[in-house]
């Protein structure tokens, strides 16, 4: 290393401690404060109740029946409440077929009669093909449907279908647990028509 | 007559020389950086002279932070939020810087693990105007609620300065179902700095 070297390498360290060093130096302050709080993530669940208040014989005096049936969302979200039907393999799927259904929505269970006009928003099918009955509800919530089941001519004599109103909730890919609500639609040994 | 030998050569004479212009170049150099460096020079000479009685106060560096508002008042469905709001104030005496990060979550009643719930909430933040200015989809920013942490700088509240924290937790609209029923608690800790001089 020449001279010339060290002395530009010790004038390079001297500015460079000089001017690394006389920076002011200074302590910050700090202070802090906390706040707390929670949230709940919902859960689905469905409840249905009045189906078994449908269950019927049927025969030349009494063809139609008027029935509310009440679905909740009972879920501490908002979701849609939707049936779906089965009929249990043990009992009579054709009498189901043969039983004219329509359902819309009431305002109550006194809204219900057998002399209540069906409303807007009605569906209709058997007991074999029901639409859903499909209905999205504020946490909580309830609707009731009035539903007519009317026996048609063609319906077997002396049989029994069991019928099962399945109900689930449902928001978005979320579904709640199910529940059903069952009854039976009987037909007398005379005939229907 | 003879000549007497000189005791001094030319030559260690010139090599002596050598050192006294580098050695004295660096000196001012380095003189001349310091001086740069410092500002100022320094006098030697001084006086004394006495002044009327005075206080010196330091300053403070304090802050309040009020409760966050109850969050868990509308349970949180697929894609959906909850807001909450809180109030911050400095109290003290000096400019803050401020920075809001949870310190702390905890979850419960989960069917699934802690990690698989914290995945799929965001925790949002925002300044608004007062209470009633916080509203869901309103912005700010954003991480998930486990790492949430603003930085150092978020914003400066001068002294005697507040404001208005608008606090949106949402979860994903993708969440599965497992992580329905799970309660998360969390804490959230607003730290000011002085800001530097």
């Amino acid at each position: 290393m020449t001279a010339r070297l060290r002395l530009l390498l010790a004038a390079l360290l001297v500015t460079l401690f000089v001017v690394g060093g006389s920076t002011a130096a200074w302590a910050l302050w700090t202070t802090s404060g906390s706040a707390t709080s929670s949230i709940t993530i919902g859960k689905l669940a469905a409840a249905i109740s009045g189906a078994e208040q449908m269950t019927t014989t049927f025969s030349a005096t009494n063809q139609t029946v008027t029935s509310p049936l009440t679905l909740t969302n009972s879920s501490n979200i908002t979701g849609t409440t939707a049936t779906t039907l089965q009929v249990t393999s043990d009992s009579s799927s054709a009498l189901a077929q043969a039983v004219q259904v329509t359902a819309w929505p009431v305002s109550g269970t006194a809204a219900c009669t057998t002399t209540t006009a069906v409303g807007t928003g009605s569906v209709s099918g058997t007991w074999a093909t029901l639409p859903s009955l499909s209905t999205t509800l504020a946490p909580g919530a309830a609707t009731v449907w009035c539903v007519r089941s009317t026996i048609t001519a063609s319906a077997p004599p002396s049989a029994t279908a069991n019928v099962h109103i399945v109900l689930t909730t449902t928001n978005g890919s979320w579904t709640s647990d199910v529940v059903w609500g069952g009854f039976y639609l009987n037909s007398s040994a005379a005939s229907t028509s | 007559m003879p000549r007497t030998p000189t005791t001094t050569g030319r030559h260690r004479a010139a090599t002596r020389r050598r050192w006294v212009l580098p050695t004295a170049l660096a000196l001012v150099v380095a003189v001349i950086t310091a001086l740069f460096a410092s500002g100022s020079t320094y006098a030697l000479w001084n006086g004394t002279a006495s002044t009327t009685a005075s206080t010196v106060k330091s300053g403070t560096a304090t802050i309040t932070v009020s409760p966050l508002t109850a969050m868990n008042t509308a349970r949180l469905a697929p894609g959906t939020s909850t807001t909450g709001t809180f109030s911050v104030k400095n109290t003290g005496s000096t400019a803050l810087g401020m920075r809001v990060m949870t310190t702390a979550e905890k979850v419960s009643y989960a069917d699934t693990t802690d990690a698989a719930v914290l995945g799929e909430v965001t925790l949002k933040l925002s300044l608004v105007g007062s209470a009633a200015d916080c509203r869901p989809g309103i912005g700010g920013y954003s991480a998930r609620v486990a790492s949430f942490d603003t930085g150092s700088g978020y914003l400066t509240l001068p002294s005697g300065g507040g404001g208005v924290g608008c606090v949106e937790m949402m979860l994903d609209s993708d969440a599965p179902q497992a992580v329905s029923g799970a309660v998360v608690d969390f804490t959230l800790t607003v730290t000011g700095t002085q800001v530097a001089p």
